[in-house]
């Protein structure tokens, strides 16, 4: 099961940008301006099918 | 399916609860065109608030959208006065979890500031969803309906 609460594993992560995680989220495995760059970074490090985020400039509460 | 929400960083304390975190209720979805497929799953928010099925442009071109212009288009307000944009519209697949897939008309644009929003029409018309904020963390529970779409 995925962890849930990944809240401070991406507090300092890159901004701008998609990050990868590995399957049990409990690693940014990879990042990048674009899908592509952050899968690329992923399975260069052996993760075939991460899981993408887009990380905003902020993380603010929002309604959309 | 039952799924825990999934905590993201707050820059600043929430005003309401005073945490550093929030917890959102995500879905693993891959959206698709034909035969192509986004190379990964992406959280996708599910939002009752919204009325259709909303992502950032980018996973169109990912999908084999090159120009998303070329779908129908509609301007769309926010909550806040004068916030308007307009979304392009494309028939896509959407694999969500490890368990469904479904047609959704889908609209993007360039300025969306989360990857994908999954709502009303679309994807609320497909599923019975409960949002469990009793539990902590709360909890999002989704099932097929089992009338046509």
């Amino acid at each position: 099961m995925p962890i849930a609460d990944i809240s401070e594993l991406i507090r300092n992560a890159p901004r701008n940008c998609w990050l990868a995680f590995n399957d049990e989220q409990s690693e940014v495995v990879g990042y990048g301006d674009t899908i592509a760059a952050a899968v690329d970074a992923a399975q260069a490090k052996g993760v075939k099918e991460p899981v993408l985020l887009w990380s905003p400039e902020e993380w603010l509460p929002a309604v959309y | 399916m039952r799924k825990i929400y999934t905590a993201v960083p707050l820059d600043k304390p929430s005003p309401v609860t005073g945490e550093r975190k929030e917890w959102v209720p995500y879905l693993r979805v891959r959206p698709a065109k034909g035969h192509t497929i986004l190379r990964s799953p992406l959280l996708a928010i599910v939002d009752s608030g919204s009325w259709y099925c909303l992502f950032r442009s980018d996973i169109a071109e990912s999908i084999g959208i090159r120009d998303i212009t070329t779908g129908k288009s509609g301007p769309m307000r926010g909550v806040r006065k004068g916030m308007e944009d307009t979304f392009y519209f494309h028939q896509i697949q959407l694999y969500i979890e490890s368990d469904w897939k479904i047609d959704v008309m889908a609209g993007f644009s360039p300025n969306l500031s989360v990857p994908a929003l999954l709502g009303r029409n679309g994807f609320f018309d497909h599923f019975l969803v409960t949002f469990d904020h009793s539990a902590d963390p709360p909890v999002i529970e989704v099932s097929r309906l089992g009338r046509p779409a």
